[in-house]
């Protein structure tokens, strides 16, 4: 897996279909979830959406 | 069928008594809901992604899981027994490495949130096998009394 599959995660994860964010972290070697969200999974995922917005991805 | 599809999991749960409780949910797992948390998922990820006590540490390991749920009150105890007064916990664990966390309910009866799936209430060790392994570990904590259980001990 690498950067193509990237905007398939961030569909899978809008529809709350798993722990997409997992993957995305190891690809992008991002980290936008604030710490006091830790374990949240509403909250990190809406913090990995806006991330993928604010970085340009479309899906 | 869910059921099916558990018991395939689970094939000690085929012929037992065990109800399914909730949808499928993949907002919290076993360890948050042993825990009382339904909203965050509990493991000691090396990422720190998920939910996990400060000053435990964040490793796969049955002492870092009795050190995580004693920062909630629970202190190890020697059975699975329904105790008056007490509620328990139960660590599952498959070649040492903990795989899952049930919570007595005060029927006597265990409840368990599997994975990202149902919350189920089953007996013990109905999910005892190749999944969760088995139970390595149980631990107790006090429970204010309702005012008939307390009538109840103390007129034994």
């Amino acid at each position: 897996m690498g950067p193509a599959i990237i905007p398939f995660l961030f569909r899978e994860l809008e529809k709350r279909t798993g722990h997409w964010h997992r993957a995305l972290r190891r690809i992008t070697g991002a980290d936008p979830v604030p710490p006091a969200d830790r374990g949240n999974i509403g909250k990190i995922a809406e913090a990995w959406l806006r991330w993928g917005k604010e970085h340009g991805y479309q899906w | 069928m869910v059921e099916s599809r558990l018991e395939a999991m689970f094939p000690g749960l085929r012929g037992r008594p065990y109800e399914i409780k909730s949808p499928r949910d993949g907002n919290y797992n076993c360890i948050a809901w042993a825990a009382g948390d339904s909203g965050n998922w509990w493991w000691p990820d090396a990422a720190g992604d998920d939910t996990w006590p400060a000053d435990v540490a964040r490793v796969e390991t049955v002492a870092a899981f009795r050190d995580a749920f004693a920062t909630l009150g629970y202190a190890v105890c020697d059975d699975d027994l329904l105790e008056a007064g007490y509620e328990k916990i139960a660590v599952f664990a498959l070649l040492s490495l903990p795989k899952h966390a049930a919570r007595q309910l005060p029927s006597g009866r265990w409840t368990s949130k599997l994975g990202l799936g149902e919350d189920i209430e089953h007996e013990l060790h109905d999910l005892t096998g190749m999944v969760y392994g088995s139970v390595v570990l149980v631990m107790k904590r006090a429970v204010p009394l309702a005012a008939s259980e307390k009538a109840a001990v103390e007129a034994k």
